[in-house]
């Protein structure tokens, strides 16, 4: 290695080592541009529509055996979601910083609570995250650093949870990565899903917010558990082979099985290539058609 | 979406991510006990969790002393010690098992003896100190079947009798008073094995579960040992019911917490992902054997494939738990 590339290590080293130089403010409240995936934040996505999803084996099938009616159990009524909601979630974000009282470094910065889901704390005073036995609460544990303008936080010891509302799963072995990127008055949220147990590949979502001058809501309404029909020890779910909405995607839009019930490979763009003579078009569009007719 | 990154962003990615190394592995170092080593982890201001000496270990500390729910591996029992004279100078007077197993049971007697009876006081007492306990040795407390299975002729491991419990009972709810809290011993029949039993402190909030649940695998159901799969589901329903989950202000603070036989502190909803897990295998294998499968064609078709990544990584745990569903499915009733 040449000494000029060792002196660019080193310098890129010390960057990262002071990240403060490189801060940028993130408070503010941020309203949610919900345009993008906006089935997805809104009414929620189609069952059995897991296309996109690097799903292995065990995640398509653990997403199978999902049945709706399983968040009217009692035990799940007031269950909330992970940080993942951030991104695939409708809701706007408020968020601040906590300061040192003495030197008024910041400590963390916070990303208010929303309805379903806890509040991130997100810890810049290089703490280490918990052991392996130490227990998993709603918010996750959070740790950030900068990375130039760019604050990576980085989430562990969460609760499972979906990454998305039709059943798709995510384990409480999962690390979610959140880059908050700010330019001017629009922040980009990028967020990474590494979850070892049911993704071969890591799950990548994006979305962006304005800067409001209308305060965002910093937590919920509290959860009662009320009677919702399935009584307290049943476990609604489908057998293998029996999930009645396996060939949704087909039946309404003409997307094949193999690209519905996802996988690393329908992530990539090579995938609409290998599938485009199963895909039929249908003669009329029949659900969530925006502009193209149908409901 | 394939990530291609910039040259620019290629070199700050590797330069973070060589921080995030080196910092990383400070980190890790300050959390996490070196491999083989107990880990510690604080439940509540007067409660622990002792995990890494077999089966994990519940510690309750007051001004009567401390009460230990299970007593961990034999071979781990100086460890233990050391671990609880570093929370407190006070002695053991309890040690609560919760099934035989030896991950369990196996530090009774060194822990026990560690300990100081409470048959005794101020003004001596130490005959009967001497007959109630094993020579004023901490009370090993536990359910009948318990000492059923250690003291049993062909019992393995064989335990001496200084290892057995000194206070056995036979209800399916043993009260007791220690440290200004209720604590409630509950038998659970017939789940991982014949000799379980739940404990359940009532003012910290925390119910030491034994290996009704494991959060690093399926559940081990002892048939030979008197468990059934039906009796495993039960108990996790009961685990539920014991548990509080932090409704309304859900994520204002926690629930009850769970301690697991192996694993990581729970609360309620660990437990109810846990049951659910377990239901839904159980359902899976009765639809294969209502089809007329047989138990290698169950295998073969992966009942358990949805949770086999998170539970089932273990060598043979997966085939193991799918065998004793489907015998305790297909036993003669």
């Amino acid at each position: 290695m040449s000494l000029n590339k060792i002196s660019s290590c080193l310098a890129a080293l010390l960057c990262v080592s002071f990240p403060a130089l490189a801060e940028i403010d993130l408070s503010g409240s941020w309203a949610a541009i919900n345009h993008e995936d906006s089935l997805e934040r809104g009414g929620g996505p189609n069952p059995v529509d897991w296309a996109g999803l690097p799903f292995n084996e065990a995640g398509r099938a653990k997403a199978l055996s999902f049945s709706q009616s399983i968040i009217s159990m009692p035990e799940r009524i007031c269950w909330f979601q992970t940080q993942w909601h951030i991104a695939a979630g409708p809701f706007s974000l408020r968020m601040w910083a906590v300061p040192d009282p003495i030197t008024g470094k910041v400590q963390a910065w916070v990303v208010g609570a929303w309805e379903t889901r806890a509040p991130m704390t997100i810890y810049m005073d290089g703490r280490p995250h918990p052991g392996k036995n130490a227990p998993h609460d709603q918010t996750g544990f959070t740790t950030g650093v900068w990375n130039g303008n760019e604050l990576i936080a980085t989430t562990t010891h969460i609760k499972t949870g979906y990454i998305r509302r039709n059943g798709a799963p995510s384990s409480d072995q999962a690390t979610i990565t959140t880059h908050f990127l700010r330019h001017g008055d629009l922040l980009t949220v990028a967020l990474f899903m590494d979850d070892p147990v049911y993704l071969t590949e890591p799950y990548i979502l994006t979305r962006s917010y304005n800067l409001s001058t209308n305060p965002v809501a910093i937590g919920g309404p509290p959860c009662i558990v009320g009677d919702e029909g399935v009584e307290s020890g049943r476990v609604p779910h489908y057998l293998p082979g029996k999930n009645p909405f396996v060939d949704e995607m087909t039946k309404l839009y003409g997307i094949p099985e193999e690209a519905s019930l996802g996988g690393a490979e329908t992530m990539y763009p090579e995938f609409r290539e290998k599938i485009k003579d199963k895909f039929k078009l249908p003669a009329k569009c029949a659900k969530n058609c925006a502009n193209a007719g149908g409901n | 979406m394939k990530r291609i990154l910039p040259n620019a962003l290629k070199c700050w990615t590797v330069a973070t991510a060589f921080g995030l190394v080196v910092c990383g592995a400070l980190s890790t170092r300050a959390a996490e006990p070196e491999n083989g080593e107990l880990d510690v982890v604080q439940v509540r201001p007067n409660f622990y969790m002792i995990a890494g000496a077999g089966g994990n270990i519940g510690v309750q500390i007051g001004s009567d002393g401390v009460v230990l729910v299970s007593a961990g591996a034999a071979a781990k029992t100086g460890e233990v010690s050391a671990a609880i004279k570093k929370l407190t100078n006070l002695p053991i007077r309890y040690v609560i098992d919760i099934n035989a197993d030896a991950d369990f049971v196996g530090g009774n007697e060194k822990l026990a003896k560690s300990g100081f009876t409470i048959f005794t006081n101020a003004l001596g007492n130490n005959g009967v100190a001497g007959t109630m306990t094993n020579g004023g040795a901490a009370s090993i407390l536990a359910h009948q079947s318990i000492l059923n299975r250690m003291s049993a002729r062909d019992a393995k491991p064989s335990y001496p009798g200084d290892a057995w419990p000194t206070e056995a009972f036979l209800q399916n709810r043993k009260a007791l008073r220690m440290n200004d809290e209720g604590i409630e011993i509950l038998y659970q029949p017939a789940a991982h094995s014949d000799a379980d039993s739940f404990v359940l402190f009532r003012r910290s909030d925390v119910v030491v579960a034994g290996d009704v649940m494991d959060t690093t695998r399926f559940p081990v159901i002892d048939l030979a040992n008197g468990g059934s799969i039906q009796g495993e589901i039960d108990a996790l329903n009961k685990l539920i019911d014991l548990t509080i989950a932090p409704t309304p202000y859900i994520y204002k603070d926690v629930g009850t917490y769970v301690i697991p036989g192996h694993g990581r502190l729970s609360e309620q909803m660990e437990v109810v992902d846990y049951r659910d897990m377990v239901v839904l295998v159980r359902d899976v294998v009765a639809d294969y054997i209502k089809q007329g499968k047989t138990l290698d064609q169950i295998k073969a078709a992966h009942p358990a494939l949805p949770y086999e990544t998170r539970y089932g990584t273990q060598p043979g745990v997966t085939n193991g738990f799918i065998e004793t569903i489907y015998k305790s499915l297909t036993a003669k009733k």
